[in-house]
């Protein structure tokens, strides 16, 4: 199995590239955020705005959280391994070496779980160096957020690889449980974005939105639950699908 | 006298995808041999080895490796198999020395001198991805690969296909080399039968599915002759003994499957030893012509 880790971290060895991008620019737009916030034109405005009546440390908050977001994004592709095996016809090799099929998918989901940690590690460490040196974030806060998050990421990671042992498309696998997701929120919340749309009353969909904000920042445990059940339910589903097709790697 | 041990054992395997189905598979490859799977492209050879390896499963009858059921509960026996197949099966952006990370990984008996004394020994550089490497190339990292972990059991799926000449002798010598050691077997499959005739001792020939021929190359290749003679006198031949019969302008070429007995019956006439590709192609003729096939 731990072969196999190291085959599918080969793999995605060409997103650190990407990684390394983002947080690079992650941190430079922090910094300046920081640094503006402190001493600059940011000051300036949020006092100005603040005077004025608007939540503007909201938006700056939710500004700074999605910057945040871009690195523990980016680790979620777990799909290119599995477009680049098809590529290389690696599930034959796979199905010859003396790994048991309940490995060679365990090795998938390790392998997706290794990437957000890391994500998550880089992600947690910034949260701890600007919430030190500026108001902008709390960090209890904002660990839970990017907690609950990453409990978000290892579900949809878990989706794709399950997508994936079932046959579809790598292409496919990674829009099919976002569609899911945005048709799930549709559904749930009809009522409250047509309420949007038609009478330009968006404190409905404002009150969701701080709900579910407020749900991330302080309820992480509940997403760590929900994610730890649907990969498990993935990865036995995932072993059966590769014990009935055999040879998927 | 010393029990002889089937390392491979088909009985009655069957594979039914619909448009192509594997027909009551059934042959075995002892310990210590070197088997040729001949057949055309798309006799059902790839599909026999993915059933071997337990890359697809099957709809009935046994299949046996090392004496242990093939069913997807005995990853292990893979420890003792080296595999090679027609496409290389690693990612073009590995060079062969993250290869060897992943597979001393993978291998309890891997061996990474071993590993990189065949790269040497094949003259493959370690740190080249091999997305780069040539078709033949490709074929010796794999068998390197193949022969690092100590395995007892080498299957091949057209090792040899789309290489040149030089380079077909240089693998054929390094799995002479491989047999050296009694109790290793080598399972080759080839439609590339003229490498089979040099080194196979054991010779298994499906097509459409099902086994036609399958036993030792020796005997296979002592019954079948080539028996030239005008039309008029291939009328004469018992249709019992033929195997396919193609008649010219010049006269006939039958293949026929009992070569002793034909001596006797037909002492007058141009008898000639029948090579393993004759003795496929006319069974694959045999095949078309018939009413069924």
């Amino acid at each position: 199995m731990k072969g196999l880790i190291i085959k599918d971290l080969y793999c995605l060895k060409k997103q650190f590239v990407m990684f390394a991008f983002i947080i690079t620019g992650v941190v430079a737009v922090a910094i300046m955020f920081v640094l503006s916030e402190q001493f600059g034109n940011l000051k300036e405005t949020v006092t100005g705005m603040t005077e004025a009546g608007f939540d503007i440390a909201s938006m700056v908050k939710t500004s700074v959280m999605f910057f945040m977001l871009l690195p523990l994004v980016c680790t979620g592709n777990v799909a290119d391994s599995f477009a680049d095996d098809k590529t290389a016809s690696f599930y034959k090799t796979a199905a010859s070496l003396p790994v048991q099929a309940e490995k060679r998918v365990l090795s998938k989901f390790v392998t997706a779980v290794l990437f957000l940690a890391v994500g998550l590690a880089v992600d947690v460490a910034m949260a701890a160096v600007i919430s030190s040196v500026s108001d902008i974030i709390l960090f209890s806060k904002c660990a839970g957020t990017l907690v609950s998050l990453s409990a978000c990421m290892l579900i949809f990671m878990s989706c794709v690889i399950l997508l994936n042992y079932a046959g579809v498309p790598s292409i496919y696998s990674t829009f099919i449980p976002l569609g899911i997701a945005g048709i799930l929120i549709l559904a749930l919340k009809m009522k409250d974005i047509v309420n949007a749309l038609t009478s330009d009353d968006v404190s409905s969909v404002a009150r969701t939105f701080r709900a579910l904000i407020h749900a991330l920042e302080s309820r992480p445990h509940i997403f760590i639950l929900i994610a730890a059940a649907t990969a498990v339910v993935c990865w036995f589903a995932s072993v059966w699908f590769a014990k009935r097709k055999r040879g998927v790697a | 006298m010393s029990e002889i041990n089937n390392v491979i054992e088909f009985r009655n395997a069957v594979k039914d995808y619909g448009d192509f189905r594997l027909d009551k598979i059934t042959f075995a490859v002892p310990e210590g041999s070197v088997c040729g799977f001949i057949g055309q492209n798309g006799a059902g050879k790839t599909t026999t080895i993915a059933m071997l390896l337990d890359i697809i499963g099957r709809d009935s009858g046994e299949v046996l490796l090392f004496g242990e059921p093939v069913d997807g509960k005995h990853a292990h026996l893979r420890e003792d198999v080296g595999v090679v197949f027609d496409e290389m099966g690693f990612h073009e952006f590995l060079t062969p020395k993250q290869i060897n990370a992943i597979l001393k990984n993978s291998y309890k008996n891997w061996s990474e001198e071993t590993f990189f004394e065949n790269l040497r020994k094949f003259s493959l550089p370690s740190n080249k991805k091999c997305g780069a490497f040539s078709r033949g190339m490709r074929m010796k990292l794999q068998i390197a690969a193949a022969l690092s972990h100590n395995a007892k059991l080498l299957v091949m799926d057209e090792p040899t296909s789309g290489l040149d000449p030089i380079v077909r002798n240089e693998i054929l010598q390094i799995f002479r080399e491989f047999m050296t050691e009694e109790n290793h077997t080598i399972l080759l499959s080839s439609h590339i039968t003229g490498d089979l005739e040099k080194i196979a001792d054991e010779v298994v020939f499906i097509d459409g599915g099902k086994i036609v021929l399958a036993g030792n190359k020796d005997d296979i290749l002592e019954k079948h002759a080539l028996l030239k003679c005008s039309n008029e006198d291939a009328a004469v031949i018992s249709e019992s003994v033929t195997v396919y019969r193609q008649e010219g302008a010049y006269g006939a070429e039958i293949l026929v499957n009992d070569a002793d007995a034909c001596r006797r019956l037909y002492p007058g006439m141009v008898m000639e030893p029948a090579t393993l590709e004759e003795i496929m192609i006319n069974y694959v003729n045999r095949a078309k012509s018939s009413p069924a096939g």
